[in-house]
């Protein structure tokens, strides 16, 4: 107070204004002098971020750009099929006085003319077309000759009102004796979507359109190749050709002939080839030869070099062929893995399949269809659809990882609310006996969740024996439970009676556990066979499954905590025994002992820890010394706490624990999270929900105890008032308080993972980021686009569907 | 009877709530506690049922010690004791009877209440008490869309769930008007007299000392200054527990 006075303006002095002068100058200084520091500092940042106004200028980086905004503004997210108007002229680099040919005309009448059609390398030539469809954009290309599908774009051009175009390329460093060509093209789409147009589609990804037909040819018969390279062909074995009627129309086999077992070959015996196709180096094939019309009028012959998509060597179709005369032609399973079959000009290869078998049993392994089914133009792209996948994948992490954060969180929160773990005390002798009892509890959780695995095998995981026993063991326990928890609290029974109702509790938490086991099982087997029984919605027997296997990979983990907690409590409750029966002098000694003992044991845990990280594989070091010194420690804190007063407050430790390791977790972004739980699960999702789910629980458990401590303390004092347990206080006064923020928390929390999860597979964690990554690095912008766009989409409607969800609730 | 003896709470920040305070109260009695904001009214009554442990001082009732009591007896010893509050203290999200049931949390199997879970009898029982206030009507309804007088109705229903023997009744009246006041008032006086419930109020208006309280005390700073009956406290015993600028009101 004094000082203040003193130090106020309003104290009346002489050397008022002259103090007030000195500091008016000093501030200004100071100004000056944050002026130059802020100066110095910005100059600093720029030097550091290399700002660069050169690269900002450059054309080649603008054009980069421009180029790039362009293709973002242009998402692909939908594809036409269509249809190329290809035009082309010979020319010669350089003259070699042959005229080159002039260009065919396209059906439509259109055609080009190169002028001079002979140059020099690096001179000018022009392109003039005519006959083309007005206002379309051609593309004209320079096809030199070599040995590589090279194609030299040279520009584009539009078609004016009457047809033509015109356009002069720089002829490229390309020197050829023999002719090369010029290529205009035009494109067109197939269908609107006033009026979409049914196209082929590759439907058996060997990278060519499917055709529809056998191709026209002017011999009898025209040939189709099917190139297969993923697919692994059995040995011995055979395929069979099949029209949309089911009707086997050939048979081949090789390594031997045999009978078909199963499909609609059954019955039939092969035609074996009698030649190993698998012995063909590439680009050579074993053929049929010889002439005719029908399969039998031919004979494998080979391995020759290949004409997949052409008649064979040796080979003439004369003769008229029959509606269903196709037959296998030509074989090579080297690495391309090609067949190809022969059939009537223009006839319909809809329907038609290919069916292998393995010879060793006679039953078919693969159905593939040469072509099955239609698409229609426009359509989406493959990008839109496998970024809808993406997408998917992207909200169902986040809301896995989401998910899994809050139930983990809510109980966390609870340890890191200072209101509700302000209060907790005990004395310093249940402490240590607590401390003391946790690794055994542990070890003694461990091992009755192995005893519960061993008796609950005897089910044989057969559902009935699982129904069964579980019906069985939940009529005992609800007895048990009966009789150790009357509905009405009175008043403290009878000792024995005590102890009675505390092995029951424990024959029905080992009960608990043996259910728990059980329950897993019939979980797994229940979505087992519900996967085998409707496979099309498999995914929900795989959860169901998968449920399962979680329960039984976390039982004894669970198993261990509340044994830990159950003995430590037992520990505390005997150390309150102690702590009223025993004389002041006793407890004392009591209490320096158990203290010695319990700090040993945490002394033990860190030097575990410390050799498990740093591996120093010493035990004096480990366990010794750690044992000491946490005696030691255990010692001087509880002859502190004795001399200060008899109870420690524990609550408050746990609430500085808990609040550090959360602090410690949420400061590590998922991103980088993800990296650790790519190397332990693999990259994908999964990896991602753990990072997710890991940095939710943190932050989340965070915000949650902020929550908790904000509540009305009114009630709880009230339901405390009533004689209530802190865990009733909890349920009855907190719980109800903090349902609406918890609500609202996890919604934000959804979105901000939605938005995390877009990212995450930047760093191998799965969602739409690992697409949109993958089309970044391999320059695809309007692919990356249509990435961007569903990002965009996605978290701006998440945004607006969680405050509107938290505007209902709170 | 309970039996105060050399009460003494010091708070860790060192201010000193009560000093030394000793008093006795009889079975069915109706004990008004009276005095200044911050006289030490509400500590006295949180340290007899424990809500703040005493620093230094015992309390006994009907012989037990309930100073020294164990986290297990002392809840016996809780759900015996009512308590009423000035804010009500209730739970506003819940409905009326889950307010109400919490009261029957002292008696109710712990494992059971967890899972929100109570005997059809207290359910009766928690309407039953509805009814004696008035506000059978109200059961189903939230708690925060009660009038205050209302919630303060449902705040002496949670406490008589727990078929007390002493009811603390810390300032019941203070947040209500007069006429809410008194109604409030007479469900005390009715659990006092026909019930035979020990109750210990502390109360601002003088006017409701009179005419409901059989024996008033009196804090200031933490000291008991007065102990009598209520008609004793005349013009110089106001002034001596109220400060000399006190004007009698009401």
């Amino acid at each position: 107070m004094v000082d203040q006075s003193e130090a106020s303006p309003t104290d009346p002095g002489s050397d008022e204004p002259t103090k007030k002068k000195g500091r008016g100058w000093r501030r200004s200084l100071f100004i000056i002098i944050a002026i130059l520091f802020t100066f110095v500092v910005y100059a600093f940042a720029f030097a550091k971020t290399d700002v660069s106004l050169d690269e900002v200028q450059s054309q080649t980086r603008q054009e980069q750009l421009f180029r790039i905004l362009r293709a973002l503004a242009r998402p692909d997210l939908i594809r036409y099929d269509k249809e190329d108007l290809i035009v082309t002229a010979d020319v010669q680099i350089p003259c070699t006085g042959t005229d080159p040919s002039p260009a065919t005309p396209d059906e439509s009448g259109a055609t080009i003319a190169v002028n001079p059609s002979c140059s020099a390398p690096g001179e000018s030539m022009t392109v003039n077309g005519s006959g083309f469809e007005a206002g379309k954009r051609v593309i004209v290309n320079f096809v030199p000759v070599s040995d590589y599908d090279i194609v030299l774009p040279q520009g584009r051009a539009d078609v004016a009102e009457d047809g033509t175009f015109s356009l002069a390329f720089e002829t490229p460093q390309r020197e050829s004796e023999e002719p090369q060509q010029v290529v205009a093209i035009t494109q067109t789409n197939v269908g609107s979507w006033r009026n979409r147009v049914s196209v082929w589609t590759d439907t058996n990804d060997n990278g060519v359109q499917d055709a529809s037909d056998f191709p026209d040819s002017d011999e009898d018969l025209s040939t189709y190749a099917l190139a297969l390279p993923e697919f692994e062909v059995r040995d011995p074995g055979g395929v069979t050709l099949v029209d949309d009627n089911n009707n086997v129309l050939d048979f081949i086999s090789w390594g031997g002939s045999f009978e078909a077992r199963t499909g609609s070959g059954t019955g039939l015996v092969s035609r074996d080839i009698g030649l190993d196709p698998f012995d063909t180096s590439e680009s050579q094939s074993l053929q049929q030869f010889g002439t005719g019309i029908d399969a039998s009028d031919f004979e494998w012959t080979g391995p020759d070099d290949d004409s997949f998509g052409a008649t064979n060597t040796n080979q003439e179709f004369v003769g008229s062929p029959a509606s269903s005369g196709s037959f296998f032609n030509e074989v090579a399973f080297n690495e391309t893995r090609e067949i190809e079959i022969a059939g009537p000009p223009g006839s319909s290869l809809k329907g038609v399949s290919l069916i292998f078998f393995d010879a060793t049993d006679g039953s078919q392994y693969k159905i593939i269809p040469i072509v099955d089914k239609t698409d229609l133009s426009p359509r989406l792209s493959d990008n839109a659809l496998s970024t809808w996948d993406r997408i998917i994948e992207t909200v169902m992490l986040a809301l896995l990882a989401t998910t899994v954060g809050t139930f983990l969180a809510v109980p966390l929160s609870f340890l890191a609310a200072k209101n509700l773990m302000r209060d907790v005390t005990v004395p310093v002798i249940n402490l240590s006996l607590s401390v003391i009892a946790i690794p055994i509890g542990l070890v003694l959780g461990v091992r009755a969740s192995q005893w519960a695995r061993d008796i609950s095998e005897f089910t044989d995981a057969n559902i009935v024996t699982l129904v069964l026993g579980l019906l069985a063991l939940t009529g005992i326990t609800w007895l048990i439970l009966r009789w150790t928890f009357p509905p009405e609290d009175a008043d403290k029974p009878p000792l024995g009676t005590r102890l009675l109702r505390v092995a029951a509790l424990i024959v029905v938490a080992f009960i608990a556990l043996i259910m728990s086991y059980l329950t897993s099982d019939l979980l797994v087997s229940l979505g087992e066979g519900f996967e085998d029984l409707v496979p099309t919605v498999g995914f929900l027997g795989n959860f169901v499954v998968k449920l399962g296997e979680i329960a039984l990979l976390g039982i004894p983990v669970f198993s261990a905590i509340i044994g830990a907690f159950a003995l430590a409590a037992a520990a505390s409750k005997f150390g309150y025994v102690l702590f009223q029966r025993l004389s002041r002098g006793v407890l004392n000694a009591a209490t320096l002992i158990t203290s010695a003992v319990a700090g040993a044991v945490v002394g033990m845990a860190i030097g575990g820890i410390i050799d498990w990280f740093y591996q120093l594989e010493n035990p004096t070091a480990t366990v010794l010394i750690p044992a000491i010194i946490g005696a030691l420690i255990g010692m001087l804190l509880s002859v502190k706490a004795l001399r200060k007063g008899e109870s420690q407050n524990i609550g408050l430790t746990v609430y500085y624990l808990s609040r550090t390791l959360f602090n410690g977790l949420r400061s590590i972004e998922p991103l980088v999270m993800v990296i650790i739980f790519v190397v332990w699960v693999g990259i994908g999702p999964f990896a991602g929900a753990l990072a997710l789910a890991l940095h939710t629980t943190a932050a989340l458990a965070k915000l949650y105890s902020e929550q908790v401590e904000s509540i009305n303390t009114g009630p709880l004092e009230a339901v405390t008032a009533t004689g209530a347990t802190r865990l009733q206080t909890v349920i009855f006064a907190v719980v109800p308080q903090i349902i609406p923020p918890y609500i609202s928390f996890t919604m934000y929390r959804w979105d901000i993972n939605v938005r995390m999860s877009t990212i995450i597979g930047f760093a191998g964690g799965g969602g739409i980021g690992f697409l949109l990554q993958q089309n970044i690095n391999l320059l695809q912008y309007r692919a990356a686009a249509a990435q961007m766009l569903a990002i965009a989409i996605v978290v701006a409607s998440m945004d607006y569907l969680s405050s509107r969800i938290r505007e209902r609730i709170v | 009877m309970l039996k105060v003896e050399n009460l003494t709470k010091i708070y860790d920040n060192g201010i000193q709530a009560l000093h030394d305070v000793s008093f006795e109260v009889e079975k069915g009695e109706f004990l008004a506690v009276i005095g200044l904001s911050g006289s030490g009214k509400s500590t006295l009554l949180r340290c007899i049922n424990r809500l703040i442990e005493p620093t230094s001082g015992t309390i006994t009732w009907d012989g037990v010690d309930v100073t020294n009591a164990s986290q297990e007896e002392l809840r016996r010893i809780r759900r015996r004791i009512g308590m009423v509050f000035q804010h009500f203290n209730l739970v506003t999200r819940s409905k009326v009877i889950t307010n109400v049931l919490a009261g029957r949390l002292g008696y109710v199997n712990p494992a059971l209440a967890v899972v929100n879970r109570f005997p059809k009898s207290d359910i009766d029982k928690a309407h039953a008490q509805l009814a004696r206030v008035g506000l059978e009507s109200k059961a189903y309804a939230r708690a925060d869309e009660l009038s205050g007088g209302q919630q303060q109705r449902v705040g002496v229903a949670r406490a008589m769930m727990q078929d007390p023997e002493i009811m603390l009744a810390d300032e019941p009246v203070a947040s209500l008007d007069p006429v809410l006041a008194h109604s409030i008032m007479r469900y005390l006086e009715l659990i006092n007299q026909e019930d035979g419930v020990m109750v210990l109020c502390s109360l601002h208006f003088l006017d409701l000392v009179h005419q409901y309280a059989d024996r008033v005390i009196a804090l200031k700073d933490g000291e008991l200054v007065f102990e009598g009956a209520p008609h004793e406290i005349d013009d110089d015993r106001f002034k001596e527990i109220y400060g000399r600028e006190a004007e009698r009101v009401g």
